[in-house]
């Protein structure tokens, strides 16, 4: 099972687009889909027409007594699941404040690597006690970036806390979203950005009101529109990825 | 990913498909419209997925085609294959498809693909049945459920030569209602308000199981494996009737799957019993007349060489993963015109067969045989030896012969030696088969296994060999014809390049072969072979002290002569 983590701990990146529509790009390639909405907003959970509802709480599931396994809802598609979100996940720092090791998320997917090829972790934008979790327990770090200053600044941070924490086995994924190339700056930035950081995921995600759609249809873009360029931008992402992998 | 399983219910007989439409409909949300759809249970010829708990069928809709296995007991989704109706077809009729090479492509299929083996799913009977689909949702238009409801149209009439043709007759309709992961409180009330609204009732498994049980279709019970039973006073020749009798069964029951290609696997039982019956012969040639044994000898001989060019394609064909997997990957596809000539050779071949196997004489030879073997085996000699000692006696013989051919055979002794040797092993084995039931299972199942080792090291060492000479001869047979593209030219002289190497590499594995011989003979040569022979020896020293006086025939036996034979079947 390999463990992805969408994150930046900045917010409006099309983070939750990017969940959604890449782990729908998986299921629709045969794969064994998980995604975990961290979000207390529970944007991915309303996405998959799920209520976001979880019993027990988010300490239901740090504290042990409720499995993953009985919170997981099957999605409207074919090999994709959701463990949805509510807003007790708010709590969820000050919860694995509690526990003793870092390890806590990661303990508690271990025991679903049989049942799935995939979990997403769809995660909040902070950088949190949770995001030290997930960047333990994902192998990889998916980053949708704007093409904007403070937004390539977040990345930054983001590098500079994961060396000061020593998470060396995690690889970092970067990929642009939300871009408009009617903008100067956009331009600019794509073009400088890849020289220094040959990580750069090739295909970006285009900024498109079909995206937005997604809140009326409640569905991944592929789903309703399959032949938009958002769809055919994300699907070529998760190659991308997958190449990674 | 655990699925939740799904729930089976049986409907009331006399509902109309509209009825349960107006019904459903009213608690779910019909995705597109009513479709017809051909529901093909099957399995293989000898019954292997029955046997491994599981229950197959195709599903036709159209031009879709989908194969579909589930537990028997449980009804859990096993394997599910999508391929189109027209693939389908026109791979079944050039060349010979192992279905269970499409499965092993499926994470799902591993174990299903094991237990087919090289059988091939085969229809066991036809449903037609008009079926329809239902979602439901939560007030969040969340897809809770689905729901196919599934209803048998009447009877249609048996074609000849199809399969068994079910309807609504035999089956009341059903609805299938498919759970989604984290709502199993919803399906449940959905399937008791199901129940309730059209008087149905849980069925805990799927349809294919209720057929079974309802005895509509029969799982078959054939198996290629010689199950003979000879009691300690069974006759030589009593046995010698059974054993024919049996083989030339297994003949027949695989001669229409010969005919019809469905799998490779008819050609090779229906050959393996032909190598059977002339080692039978060999073993019982006291117990039949002269002319008997000429006339059965004349015609397995026929038998075995009218099929065995096919045979050696399919062998070619069947392992073309392996052959592709033994080159480096960048020539791995340079073979491609080397397959598509076999295909095309075999289809020759087959033509051959076919004609062969549909003539007159082959038809009423094999009827002749087996008629021949089902009548009263009566003896032709005063003093019957009794089956137990004779196989004794066989057995010591033949074991003693390798022994001994073994023994001569050095790093210097050519070939023909080893491959002289394999022969006598087969020998062996076909005997220790045949006379199992009447041989202390100790001796049998050791001297089995070390000689299958054996016989393995020295079947490599002869089949690398042929098969080298076999890809040359190919690469020559392929170099002739004169080609105007080329492409045509390049894609067959890397044919013949790929091959060549493919050749060498046969060559070296056969070398291997002939190094590991040494040491497996010696493993076969031990300490149990000896106690092998005096146990076979002391069997025959109690046989021929109760030897038995036959009872002298009243009439004379009924075996034809070789002539008369002919005469009859003209």
């Amino acid at each position: 099972m390999k463990r992805l983590a969408i994150y930046n701990m900045k917010g409006g990146v099309g983070k939750t687009a990017a969940a959604v529509n890449l782990s729908y790009a998986a299921a629709q390639l045969g794969a064994r889909v998980l995604v975990w909405d961290l979000d207390p907003q529970a944007a991915t959970t309303f996405y998959f027409r799920v209520k976001p509802k979880v019993k027990g709480g988010g300490k239901g599931i740090v504290g042990g007594k409720r499995d993953l396994d009985d919170l997981i809802k099957g999605t409207d598609f074919e090999g994709l699941d959701l463990l949805p979100a509510d807003l007790s996940y708010r709590r969820f720092d000050q919860l694995l404040d509690d526990q003793t090791d870092d390890d806590a998320i990661f303990k508690l997917v271990r025991p679903l690597r049989d049942d799935y090829d995939f979990i997403f972790f769809d995660c909040p934008p902070s950088l949190s006690r949770l995001s030290e979790n997930i960047f333990r327990a994902a192998q990889s770090l998916i980053i949708p970036l704007v093409p904007t200053t403070l937004s390539l600044r977040t990345y930054d941070q983001v590098a500079a806390f994961c060396e000061k924490k020593k998470v060396k086995k995690l690889q970092m994924s970067p990929f642009f979203s939300m871009v408009d190339r009617r903008k100067k700056l956009h331009r600019e930035i794509m073009e400088a950005f890849p020289k220094k950081h040959t990580n750069l995921l090739p295909t970006p995600i285009p900024y498109a009101s079909v995206i937005e759609k997604m809140g009326v249809e409640r569905a991944p873009v592929a789903a309703f529109a399959p032949r938009s360029r958002a769809a055919v931008a994300y699907g070529s992402l998760w190659q991308d990825i997958l190449d990674t992998l | 990913m655990p699925t939740p399983s799904t729930r089976r219910i049986e409907v009331r007989g006399d509902l109309t498909l509209e009825k349960i439409h107006t019904v459903l409909a009213a608690f779910a949300d019909p995705v597109g419209p009513i479709r017809k759809s051909i529901l093909r249970p099957c399995d293989t010829f000898d019954g292997a997925l029955h046997r491994a708990g599981l229950a197959a069928y195709w599903t036709e809709s159209g031009r879709d085609l989908t194969w579909l296995c589930h537990d028997l007991v449980t009804g859990e989704l096993r394997a599910k294959v999508e391929l189109s109706a027209d693939m389908h077809e026109a791979e079944r009729s050039t060349r010979p498809i192992v279905f269970a090479e499409l499965l092993a492509e499926k994470p799902v299929g591993e174990d299903i693909s094991s237990v087919l083996g090289y059988r091939n799913p085969l229809d066991l009977a036809q449903l037609p049945v008009h079926r329809r689909q239902y979602v439901r949702r939560d007030e969040e238009g969340k897809m809770i459920l689905r729901v196919e409801h599934l209803h048998p149209m009447p009877r249609q009439d048996q074609g000849e030569g199809a399969a068994t043709q079910l309807g609504r007759e035999d089956l009341s309709p059903w609805l299938e209602i498919h759970p989604v992961r984290g709502y199993l409180k919803k399906a449940d009330e959905f399937c008791n308000w199901c129940k309730r609204a059209l008087g149905g009732v849980d069925t805990d498994a799927g349809f294919v199981k209720s057929l079974i049980e309802a005895g509509h279709i029969k799982p078959t019970t054939y198996s290629s494996k010689l199950s003979l039973d000879f009691g300690p006073k069974t006759s030589a020749r009593t046995a010698a009737f059974q054993t024919f009798r049996h083989l030339f069964g297994v003949m027949e029951t695989n001669f229409p799957g010969v005919l019809a290609d469905a799998d490779s696997e008819f050609l090779h039982d229906f050959r393996v019993a032909v190598r059977r019956a002339r080692a039978a012969l060999h073993l019982f040639r006291r117990e039949l007349s002269r002319d008997v044994r000429e006339a059965l000898s004349h015609d397995l001989k026929k038998l075995g060489q009218m099929t065995g060019p096919v045979r050696d394609f399919d062998v070619y064909l069947l392992d073309e993963k392996q052959l592709r997997g033994a080159l480096p990957t960048v020539q791995q596809h340079d073979l491609d015109p080397f397959f598509d000539h076999l295909v095309k050779e075999r289809a020759k071949a087959r033509a051959s067969l076919v004609s062969a196997l549909e003539t007159a004489e082959t038809r009423d030879a094999l009827s002749h045989w087996l008629h021949f073997f089902s009548s009263d085996p009566e003896t032709t000699r005063e003093v019957d030896p009794g089956f137990s000692g004779l196989a004794a006696k066989a057995l010591r013989i033949q074991l003693t012969r390798m022994l001994t051919d073994g023994r001569k055979i050095t790093k210097r002794t050519p070939a023909e030696a080893l491959h002289d040797l394999r022969k006598e092993g087969k020998k062996l084995r076909y005997i220790l088969e045949m006379s199992r039931s009447v041989l202390a299972e100790e001796l049998c199942s050791g001297l089995l296994k070390s000689l299958k080792r054996l016989q393995t090291i020295l079947g490599n060492f002869q089949d690398f060999e042929v098969q080298a000479d076999f890809l040359m001869e190919a690469a020559d047979t392929m170099n002739r014809p004169a080609l105007k593209s080329q492409s045509a030219r390049e894609a067959r002289t890397k044919a013949v390049m790929a091959l060549g190497v493919l050749s060498t590499r046969l060559m070296e594995k056969k070398t291997e072969a002939r190094a590991q011989f040494a040491a497996e003979f010696a493993d076969f040569d031990n300490e149990e072979r000896s106690a092998s022979l005096k146990t076979l020896r002391k069997m025959e020293a109690k046989a021929s002290k109760k030897k038995t006086v036959a009872k002298k025939p009243k009439t004379k036996p009924k075996a034809k002569t070789k002539t008369k034979a002919k005469k009859d079947r003209a």
